[in-house]
Order: structure tokens, then C-alpha cells, then sequence
């Protein structure tokens, strides 16, 4: 009886101090609201299966490592630049002929020395990684603008061969192969932040960076290694969304970094560094998917939804900031 | 003074540019030793200190660590040696809980190869308890915690971690008197363990109660070195200071 009453205190626990319970209490919310308004953004397969995860898959790729690069204290402005590299990129090997596979590795490696470069020249010159990536941002856009005059296109045989690793229908329809993915780099990415040295050293290096030096903890290798990694993801989001689209354009994801940025805040990270969950992360990037869907499905005009997104944020971002200290000072 | 000797430094000098900031300083510690390191801004103490972790190598002089002469060139070599400095801002993440602070850049594996969680839990709340810290888990967030309780924690870790010579920087600056108390508490743990430990302060009044022995920096020369039994508290404040009517006019000044 005993052990039940403790484990039930410890379960009780874990939910309360849980980093990202305000943003899960905004998805119920956000869910209920549109289920009484329209119902179908639960339970119809093909929104589900289109705007919600299709999409959301893309996004949330990028929401991650956002997320993680944000607790160690940096910003990545150019996300959504080099997704659409990954993307328009992947199509220019494509029709050059290289083998899928060979492209592919190409596209991750371009990215991840991309990651580099802000890295070294944030970290080295001392630049704000916030200048760093804008810049990257623009410079970026211009590449992939350079590479292409015209609408980005390539082989259906290249395009196919990813289609069928990352756009395969899966359980009755509900969702594409690629779905399984973002769960697979989820749970690895969770592993690494929550129960690895490393993960140690992220919430220190954007918590207190001058303790994380003196603690040897190496919190500028850790900011190297999170650059990289948000690049390479980027682009490897970008490669998910045209192949498994079959198209994209030179445009594509104008504007994704600042969702990532929200996706992130929603889901409990601060601007500061040294707070954020990748739960609150990925909570937050299918908020932002599902506000977008129920707005279209409400039948009010879409160009409500970056307002509604707006408001949304705002609010999640005063949850965070009182709700999480409150609710630990009273319960645990 | 103690028997053994821990840490000396020898004829210490330090040029930044054409600015003589320690002249010629002699200081040591013993094992189990409380030094208390007094001097106004700009008396060289924080810049000996530097010398002592490996931050600044010294323009002259000799320092020797457990009867080896140094050359520390940076704050991990002289962490590794045994000295662990606590300065004011680079003790503790904020949001970060107790657990994972207790273990930040040391941290313990388990067979996986993931952080040994559990283990971290453990071991720091057993540090935090040796301590005599009053908290209700190592899962706790510094950030919840009071100013006493954070260098109670810090001064825990280094005894975790069987460090031979800590230096607290400032360490009851911004407490009340009851969390001071218990920070010397802390301090004469430390002792007890055979530890040693530099108090770093502008005044006298904050390292006075711990110290075994009083040294005063001025203008870089040391200019007290004393016993704390035979020291009398009038006479560090004046030498901390100086004697104003002799170096600066001050009504003049006002004037």
C-alpha cells in the first residue's frame, strides 16, 4: 500500500515538474477548441495525415535541434534557408545525375559544414549567432535562388528512390514513413540532452556559460556540435519534404525559422538559454500545425494565422514564465 | 600556522603592461588551513589568485602545490592538481538542478554509457547531507535556493570531489547574518576534512570568524600576515585602507 501511495507520489511528481506540462496543457486546449468546432481535425486521415503530420514531420525535424542549439544559448535564423538548400539541392544532384544515395550524403555534409561556418565565426569572432545566421539566412537564399531560374525539378526514377523510403503510406493511411523517422531522431535527440554529458553541457553553456568553462564542461565544442547538427537537420528536412512532395521550390520555407523559434518558446524555451525540453519542442511545432489546419477547417480566413499564432505564443510564453515555478513551489 | 605546507608562493610578481600589480608577494597555505585574503579593490588579491588557478602566469616568482613546483597554464590544470575556485558568478547553473550542477564536466556513466543518473542523485544528496544543507531533493533547481544554500553546495562538491584547497570568493557577500553563520559553518567542515581553504574579501569582518590566519594585500605588497589571535581588528582596517592623511588629503580632495 505503502509503495503504491510512493509511486503514485513520484508519478504525480514527475507530471507536475514535467518541463513541458504548460505546453501540453495548450495542445489539449488548443485540440478540445477545434474538436468542438470542427471535429474533423482529429479524426479525419487525410487532414491528419497532410496537414497535420506531413508538414509537421518537416517542421519538426528542424524544431528540435532549434530547440536544443536555443537551450545552449544560440539562435539558428538560417533553418529555413538551408531546408530549402537541402531541398532545391537534393533536385540539382538529381538532374546532374549523381546516385540518390551519393547526393544525399552530399546535401548532409554541404549542410553540416553550413553549421560549421556560423559556428566557427560565432564562436571564433565572437559574433551574436543571431547576426551570424541572419546573414546566413540571406546568403543562403541567394544560393539556392543562384542554383535554379526556374521551378526546381529532377528525375521521377531519384525522386522516387527516397519516396519510397520516406513517403510510404503507414497504418491504414494515418501517416507516411516519415513519421517514423522524426520519432527515431526524437528519441535519440531526447536521449542526448536528458541522460548524456553532453546534454549536461548544453543546459550549462546557455544557463551560465562562464560556469560551464570553469567546470571544464567545454561549453564552446558543445555550441560547435549543436550548429552542425541544426544545419544538417535542416537540410535533411528539406530532403524529407521535396522528395517525399516530389517538389518544391526555390521559395520553400521562407519564414520557418521564426515558427521554430515559437515551436520551441511554446514549448518551454527561453530566449536566454538554459531552459527548454525537446517535448515542448515537438509539442509545439504539431500546436502550430494543428492551429493552422483548424483555422483553415473553421473556415475563417488564413491569413488569420499568423495572428492567431501570434496570440497563441504570447500566451504560452507568460504560462512559462509563472506557471512551471508555481506549480513546483506548491507540489513538489 | 600549520605544519604542512600546501600551497606557497614565492617572490610573486605580476606586470600587466607597465602596471606593477603584485610586487614581490610571499604567500602560503597549510594543510587544513583557513587563510583569510584581505584587500581593497585593486590590492592584487584577485590578480594572486589568478596567479594561484593558472589564469595569469606570474611575470616572477615561484609556486609550489604539494611540495612540487607549478606551472599552471590554465583553470583545468590546476582543477586537476586539487584547487578548486569558487568565484561568485561561476559556481552554480541557475536553472539547472542540484544533481547536475553537483556533477557538471565530471559527470558519472553507467554501463551504457548514458549519465548515471541515480548514482548523481545519490552521491550529491549524501554530499549535500555531510554538509548539514536542508534540502528536499538533489531534483531541486538552484535557482529555488537561498544565497547560503548555493555556496553550501559548491563548498559540498569540492569535498565530493577530495579537492586539497578551495577558494571562496566573497563567499558571505549578500547574506544575512543567520546564512552567514551557517556558510562557516560550511568552511569549518571543510577543515575538519583536512581541506584548506583561501577566503577572499575587501573586508575583514567577512573572513574574520573562519580564518586561522589574517593576510593583507595592499598596492600589491602583502603588509600583514598574521595569526588571526594576534591580529587586532583596527589595525587591518587601516591597513586595508592605508592612512588617508598620509597618502591623499582627503579634506583636500572634498574641498
Amino acid at each position: 500500500m505503502r509503495k503504491i501511495k510512493d509511486f503514485g507520489w513520484s508519478v504525480g511528481r514527475t507530471t507536475l515538474t514535467w518541463k513541458a506540462l504548460s505546453s501540453f496543457i495548450s495542445l489539449i486546449v488548443v485540440l478540445a477548441f477545434f474538436y468542438w468546432q470542427v471535429g474533423d481535425i482529429l479524426f479525419n486521415k487525410s487532414i491528419v495525415r497532410g496537414s497535420i503530420l506531413d508538414l509537421g514531420v518537416n517542421w519538426a525535424i528542424v524544431a528540435l535541434p532549434v530547440a536544443m542549439l536555443m537551450i545552449s544559448g544560440e539562435f539558428d535564423l538560417s533553418v529555413g534557408s538551408v531546408f530549402a538548400l537541402g531541398a532545391s539541392g537534393i533536385f540539382k544532384l538529381f538532374q546532374i545525375g549523381l546516385h540518390p544515395l551519393l547526393a544525399f550524403v552530399i546535401i548532409l555534409a554541404a549542410c553540416a559544414l553550413i553549421g560549421f561556418v556560423h559556428a566557427s565565426i560565432t564562436i571564433k569572432l565572437g559574433i551574436p549567432s543571431f547576426i551570424t545566421t541572419l546573414a546566413g539566412m540571406w546568403f543562403w537564399r541567394s544560393v539556392v535562388n543562384a542554383m535554379w531560374s526556374y521551378t526546381p525539378s529532377a528525375p521521377r526514377s531519384a525522386i522516387e528512390y527516397f519516396n519510397n523510403v520516406f513517403g510510404v503510406r503507414m497504418a491504414g493511411g494515418w501517416f507516411y514513413s516519415k513519421f517514423l523517422f522524426l520519432i527515431a531522431i526524437f528519441v535519440i535527440l531526447w536521449i542526448v540532452l536528458e541522460r548524456t554529458p553532453f546534454g549536461n553541457s548544453i543546459f550549462a553553456a546557455g544557463g551560465n556559460y562562464d560556469a560551464a568553462l570553469a567546470r571544464g564542461s567545454k561549453p564552446d565544442r558543445t555550441k560547435l556540435v549543436l550548429f552542425i547538427l541544426t544545419s544538417t537537420l535542416a537540410g535533411f528536412a528539406g530532403v524529407v519534404s521535396a522528395t517525399s512532395a516530389g517538389a518544391t521550390m526555390t521559395n520553400t520555407a521562407m519564414g520557418l525559422e521564426l515558427y521554430m523559434i515559437a515551436a520551441a518558446v511554446i514549448g518551454g524555451a527561453a530566449l536566454t538559454g538554459g531552459v527548454g525540453s525537446l517535448e515542448g519542442a515537438f509539442i509545439g511545432t504539431f500546436l502550430l500545425r494543428y492551429i493552422n489546419t483548424g483555422v483553415i477547417q473553421m473556415g475563417i480566413q488564413s491569413k488569420w494565422f499568423q495572428g492567431i499564432i501570434g496570440v497563441v505564443l504570447l500566451l504560452a510564453a507568460v504560462l512559462n514564465r509563472n506557471f512551471r515555478s508555481r506549480v513546483i513551489k506548491r507540489f513538489t | 600556522m600549520s605544519e604542512n605546507e600546501l600551497l606557497r608562493c614565492e617572490n610573486i610578481h605580476k606586470y600587466f603592461g607597465q602596471v606593477h600589480a603584485l610586487e614581490g608577494v610571499d604567500f602560503d597555505v597549510g594543510e587544513a588551513e583557513v587563510v583569510g585574503l584581505v584587500g581593497d579593490n585593486g590590492a592584487g588579491k584577485s590578480t594572486l589568485i589568478k596567479v594561484v588557478c593558472g589564469i595569469y602566469p606570474p611575470t616572477k616568482g615561484k609556486l609550489f602545490f604539494k611540495g612540487e613546483e607549478r606551472h599552471f597554464s590554465s583553470p583545468q590544470e590546476s582543477l586537476q592538481a586539487g584547487i578548486e575556485s569558487i568565484q561568485q558568478d561561476q559556481a552554480l547553473v541557475e536553472e539547472m538542478d542540484i544533481k547536475r550542477n553537483f556533477f557538471l564536466g565530471r559527470e558519472p556513466k553507467n554501463n551504457v554509457g548514458l549519465l548515471d543518473v541515480r548514482k548523481m542523485a545519490r552521491e550529491s544528496l549524501s554530499g549535500l547531507m555531510d554538509m548539514g544543507l536542508e534540502i528536499r531533493s538533489p531534483d531541486v533547481e538552484v535557482n529555488e535556493l537561498s544565497g547560503g544554500q548555493r555556496q553550501g553546495i559548491a563548498i559540498a562538491r569540492a569535498l565530493h570531489f577530495n579537492f586539497d584547497l578551495i577558494i571562496l570568493d566573497e563567499p558571505t557577500n549578500n547574506l544575512s547574518i543567520k546564512e552567514s553563520k551557517k556558510v562557516y559553518e560550511y568552511i569549518r567542515k571543510l577543515k575538519r576534512n583536512n581541506l584548506s581553504a583561501i577566503l577572499i574579501s575587501h573586508a575583514i569582518q567577512e573572513v574574520y570568524p573562519v580564518s586561522d590566519r589574517i593576510v593583507v594585500l595592499r598596492n600589491g605588497k602583502k603588509i600583514i600576515d598574521k595569526d588571526r589571535e594576534e591580529v587586532e581588528l583596527d589595525e587591518v582596517e587601516t591597513a586595508i585602507i592605508g592612512d588617508i592623511g598620509e597618502e591623499g588629503d582627503l579634506e583636500h580632495i572634498v574641498r
